[in-house]
């Protein structure tokens, strides 16, 4: 299960991913990591068996924390198919199919946001997560 | 045997006609033969759904009291054309908004019109005795207007060619993103779909054929502007009423870095009037083939690296000189097979029925290139000729004395045999004083020098300058010999001084 993290830069000094993953073991996947200068966002993938620990301690570390259930959302209204999503997403979120229409898993998206940027019909958004 | 327009219409009023999409008439040829499939099929319909850029629309608002000549129109705040008398203007489709930019512009106002949505107009105006007027700001959905005319110059191009990137850089293009190294190639068009593959030589094109346009009922009205026969990129000029249109087979839309655009739904209906007609519709992605072109190139002429068909195209992948490349659509297929389905629906229910073409479209019109009268500065014009270099060896003392001497910023770093090898800059002396590190040129130059061509136009260069952020590119010869260097200003001088 994918969530989305956002924390001052002051964490990152601390060893705080390794020290999760220690302390339950779950085998935490880093989707995305951006730092700037006043506050810090990462995506990570928690599986789903240690998904409600993992989360306590996120937030007794004071991180906040949306989940991500369905990170990117398409407007199909808006949609026309064209396939440019397929090229440009580093993660092959979206697929041509045999009927050319284009299929999407949107649970494996990392927010990235290339492809919201890139869809010419500006029919993709990046979903802000439950918090 | 032959058949005729009027007989096939009568079809279509007694629900008897045979109507067949443009791909599965491909089929039914190659396992009949064109003359069964001439007397199997009455109609092949088309369709295509691609970025159309060359679209736009004619509007007529109506008298305002006191009355006003719009001149400067602005509709959402996209610019649309008023010098054409007191209340029509055009709208065209990559007009970019003046507030938001290029995610927004012509294109999006006419689906928001056809989307029965509200659009702001403010306008202004120099008053004149008869339209007093100066300045006017309203709302209007597209039932406000007289008339809402869709009227795009040039439209459904026969094939279009495929685009690549040679270069190390990411292009951003009206053909989408073309990735570093050949890493992607992007195409459009809906190959054997398409309306004008399936009638090249125009037997039943023409002006006066009444088609499918965005959903509603349209016309085409001559050869599109570059209508090249010759060399099979042939398109269309068409019209249609908006007020009919619908807003599911048209989208307005933007590419990133290049700005706005429409995509539209054309669906041609072939009337299949005899064996070559059927013959022509039997057309498959297969014989289609097209250019690959590098848009590395940022010239006119772009060199052709491949010929490749629609269905090595479509089937994702194609093969150039033994390299792989990954192949993209711009357009949407399944939308261009839904315009020719509801083409094909409509004409079974009895609700389109064909028209004879007055003249068909031209096969022999030629197109050539814009005449352009001021001559534009080469590099080889304005680059300095005696470039000083340094060697790779040099230490950051001899560097910067060496810069000093020629009064210079930038110097090419070359190989014992003379050969371009990088780029140093007075800023990374500096910083190396700062440091008061040693190293050598080799050390610490920039290895990935970008370059010009000496019959390269300056225009271009300085582009690069400007995009890249750089401030000096060396020219080099076939040998990679530093034979000259342009500079960021020299450029802004030339510039200076020309305009
Ligand atoms: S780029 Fe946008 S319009 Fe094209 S298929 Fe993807 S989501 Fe749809
Ligand atoms: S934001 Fe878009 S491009 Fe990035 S991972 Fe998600 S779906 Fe792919």
């Amino acid at each position: 299960m994918k969530i989305r993290l956002v924390y001052t830069p002051s964490i990152i000094q601390e060893p705080l991913i390794a020290e999760i993953i220690l302390e339950t073991g779950a085998k935490i996947n880093i989707n995305r990591a951006d730092i700037g200068a006043v506050s810090g966002e990462m995506v990570v993938d928690v599986p789903e068996d240690k998904y409600n620990r993992v989360v306590r301690l996120f937030r007794d570390k004071g991180l906040k924390i949306s989940l991500l259930h369905q990170p990117i959302f398409r407007d199909d209204a808006r949609c026309i198919a064209c396939g440019i999503c397929t090229l440009i997403c580093p993660i092959g979120v979206f697929t041509i199919e045999e009927d050319w229409s284009i299929s999407l898993e949107a649970e494996r998206c990392i927010q990235c946001g290339v492809c919201v940027a890139v869809c010419p019909t500006s029919a993709l958004a990046l979903s802000e997560g439950e918090v | 045997m032959k058949k005729t327009i009027d007989e096939i219409n009568e079809r279509i009023k007694d629900g008897s006609v045979a109507v067949v999409t443009a791909d599965r008439m491909s089929e039914i040829v190659s396992e009949l033969g064109p003359q069964k499939a001439f007397e199997e099929v009455d109609v092949v319909t088309t369709g295509t759904f691609g970025a159309m850029c060359s679209s736009g629309a004619f509007l007529n608002f109506g008298h305002s009291d006191p009355p006003m000549k719009l001149v400067d129109v602005w509709l959402n705040d996209v610019k649309a054309y008023g010098g054409i008398a007191a209340v029509d203007l055009f709208i065209g489709a990559t007009q970019a908004s003046r507030s938001r930019g290029e995610v927004y512009g012509g294109g999006h106002v006419i689906e928001d019109l056809i989307s029965k949505k509200p659009i702001d107009v403010f306008a202004r105006s120099p008053g004149t005795d008869c339209y007093p007027r100066k300045e006017l700001e309203t709302t209007i959905q597209i039932d406000d207007l007289n008339q809402a005319i869709m009227l795009n110059p040039r439209n459904a191009y026969q094939r279009y060619a495929v685009a690549t990137n040679s270069t190390e850089r990411m292009l951003d293009t009206y053909m989408g993103p073309l990735f570093p190294n050949f890493q992607n190639a992007t195409y459009s068009g809906a190959g054997e779909l398409s309306p004008i593959p399936n009638d090249p030589n125009f037997d039943t094109i023409g002006i006066g054929t009444r088609i499918f346009l965005c959903g509603g009922e349209g016309y085409i009205i001559g050869e599109g502007t570059q209508h090249n026969p010759r060399g099979h990129f042939s398109t269309l000029m068409v019209t249609g009423d908006m007020k009919g249109m619908n807003p599911e087979f048209l989208r307005g839309a933007s590419f990133k870095n290049y700005g706005p655009t429409l995509y539209i739904g054309i669906g041609v209906p072939i009337p299949i009037l005899n064996e070559k007609i059927a013959e022509n519709t039997g057309v498959r992605d297969e014989d289609l083939l097209t250019d690959l072109l590098d848009y590395g190139i940022q010239r006119r002429d772009r060199p052709v690296l491949a010929k490749v068909s629609y269905s090595d195209l479509k089937s994702g992948e194609i093969e150039v000189e033994g390299r792989v490349i990954k192949t993209y659509p711009l357009s949407s297929y399944s939308l261009a097979k839904k315009v020719a389905d509801t083409l094909s629906d409509q004409i079974k229910r009895g609700e389109f029925f064909l028209s004879e073409s007055v003249k068909p479209l031209s096969t022999t019109m030629v197109q050539n290139p814009m005449r352009e009268t001021k001559e534009h500065p080469l590099v080889m014009d304005v680059m300095v000729q005696d470039v000083i270099t340094v060697k790779e060896d040099y230490n950051v003392q001899q560097v910067a004395k060496t810069m000093v001497d020629g009064q210079i910023t930038h110097v090419p770093v070359v190989s014992n045999e003379g050969k371009l090898v990088g780029m140093l800059t007075a800023w990374d002396i500096a910083k190396m004083v700062a440091q008061g590190r040693e190293a050598l040129a080799g050390e610490i130059m920039t290895r990935k020098v970008l370059t010009a061509d000496l019959d390269e136009p300056v225009e271009l260069a300085a582009r690069k300058i400007e995009k890249y952020n750089i401030s000096a590119l060396p020219i080099v010869n076939s040998e990679n010999r530093v034979i000259g260097i342009i500079t960021g200003d020299m450029i802004s001088r030339l510039i200076g001084r020309g305009r």
